[in-house]
């Protein structure tokens, strides 16, 4: 495998991505942005993994994440994780609500985007483009690193945190 | 890929014989047929759920069994012996009480107990957990709890299609280990699959290589498996999700990691979240507890 080779698929749908991400439609789409997104590498053969970010709204109003679109894999979609007992358990959740001048986390072990049945293997420094749907209609197109979760372990725990 | 099962048959027939045969040499050795006698009731005792017993079996063999390891593999051969074999019978298990009577009368040729050593053994875990397994371990050998005499044990449960607890778990289990530097020889970490019918241990091996290649992937039959999570009271389940393959189902299930001093005592569970900073403090007041008086100098321990 050849590792600096680009991703040719991926810098297609990057291309495409830009271009929507230029043309995306106004609305709540413009009072969000995303910081801090990746999409964790899946070990080999893994079937799912997940995308984390922090979404802020600088708007007056809440605006609700109503759901997730990427091409890399076929189903994408909200979900988070109940400790029950001890116990995680995963299930999709209809919308993650992002209140007025305040941010939605999606990290490791609660919120995130999760892409099910990977279409292709991700490597780490692919971008991956993720459509998030609002609750009025609008759309925001980011651009998402694929990390390598050894590598970036050590900023993880920082990253949320850290932005004031 | 190998089907598990056929896999799983193979390797079970495989350890019967290679575990038989020792045993029956042996009994030209009286203590060491008390011994592997003592083993075997504690292998029927595991696979039948008598914790009790086995508890007290491993009592017995710590206060009155001199610490060679020919007697410690003697005695680990041939619970691994009776433990198959108890797994593979369809007859019901002895009670409990025949097992324990058993157990006192294969231990009257053994040296009389020492009163202050039975005082100082520790007993089995206060919350309940048992920590015993007898599963395959991703390089195809068999591996159980007390293979790990010199080191912990740090031990999580999961399953490799798992999208999020699992991966986050085992980084935490990867960056606990390079932390403790020189000290991580001294602790096994284990990474059991409650998906067997998935996890082919090729899978398993690529799997945990990918966070970190010391980190051993184990799993069983499914009867195995199902009793290592009982012991260690994990709980799972599958989930399936109509509109998905129904091969690609997930599985809830019990997230932390299992600490075990070597020899195989519980001594603690991190539960899901615990920062790696705090786990790997515990882990070096343990090692540093465990260390031998003149032993290595301590102050790597407080770095």
């Amino acid at each position: 495998m050849n590792r600096s080779k680009p991703n040719l698929i991926l810098a297609g749908l990057l291309a495409t991505a830009i271009n929507a991400g230029i043309a995306h439609a106004a609305g709540a789409a413009d009072q969000i942005t995303v910081n801090d997104a990746y999409i964790r590498q899946a070990p080999p053969g893994a079937m799912a993994t997940g995308a984390f970010m922090v979404i802020r709204n600088a708007g007056p109003d809440e605006v609700r994440v109503v759901k997730a679109a990427s091409t890399v894999s076929r189903f994408t979609e909200l979900h988070t994780h109940l400790n029950e007992g001890g116990v995680m358990k995963m299930r999709q959740v209809k919308d993650i609500p992002v209140p007025p001048g305040g941010e939605a986390v999606l990290k490791p072990g609660g919120l995130h985007v999760m892409l099910i049945e990977m279409r292709l293997s991700l490597r780490e420094g692919d971008m991956v483009p993720i459509t998030l749907g609002l609750d009025d209609g609008s759309s925001k197109v980011i651009s998402v690193p694929v990390r390598n979760p050894s590598s970036s372990a050590g900023s993880m725990g920082g990253m949320v945190g850290h932005k004031h | 890929m190998m089907p598990f099962r056929t896999l799983t048959s193979a390797l079970v027939a495989a350890m019967s014989i290679a575990l038989s045969t020792p045993a029956a040499s042996a009994d030209a050795d009286p203590l060491r047929a008390a011994v592997a006698a003592l083993g075997n009731i504690n292998g029927r005792a595991l696979a039948c759920g008598h914790t009790e017993v086995v508890s007290r079996a491993k009592a017995i063999v710590i206060a009155r069994v001199a610490k060679t390891r020919e007697l410690g593999e003697a005695f680990e051969q041939a619970t691994s012996a009776a433990f198959l074999a108890q797994g593979q019978q369809k007859t019901a298990c002895p009670p409990r009480a025949v097992l324990a009577v058993e157990l006192e009368v294969a231990a009257r040729p053994l040296n009389p107990p020492n009163a202050h050593q039975l005082a100082a053994t520790p007993e089995t875990p206060e919350v309940g957990i048992n920590p015993r397994y007898l599963l395959q371990a991703a390089n195809g050998r068999a591996v159980m709890d007390g293979d790990f005499k010199d080191r912990f044990q740090l031990i999580t449960f999961g399953y490799t299609y798992c999208p999020d607890i699992c991966p986050t778990t085992l980084l935490e289990m990867a960056a606990v280990l390079k932390q403790l530097g020189d000290d991580a020889a001294k602790v096994q970490a284990l990474f059991i699959s409650v998906d067997p019918e998935r996890d082919t241990l090729a899978l398993l091996r690529t799997y945990t290589e990918f966070f970190d290649a010391r980190i051993l992937g184990a799993t069983g039959s499914p009867e195995l498996v199902k009793r290592a999570a009982d012991n260690f009271k994990v709980r799972y389940e599958r989930v399936i999700d109509p509109r998905l393959n129904p091969a690609h189902y997930a599985v809830d299930h019990s997230a932390g990691m299992y600490l075990l001093s070597p020899g195989g005592q519980f001594l603690t569970k991190f539960p899901y979240g615990k920062p790696v900073g705090e786990i790997v403090a515990r882990l070096r007041e343990e090692i540093a507890r465990r260390a031998p008086a003149d032993g290595a100098p301590m102050q790597g321990v407080a770095k």
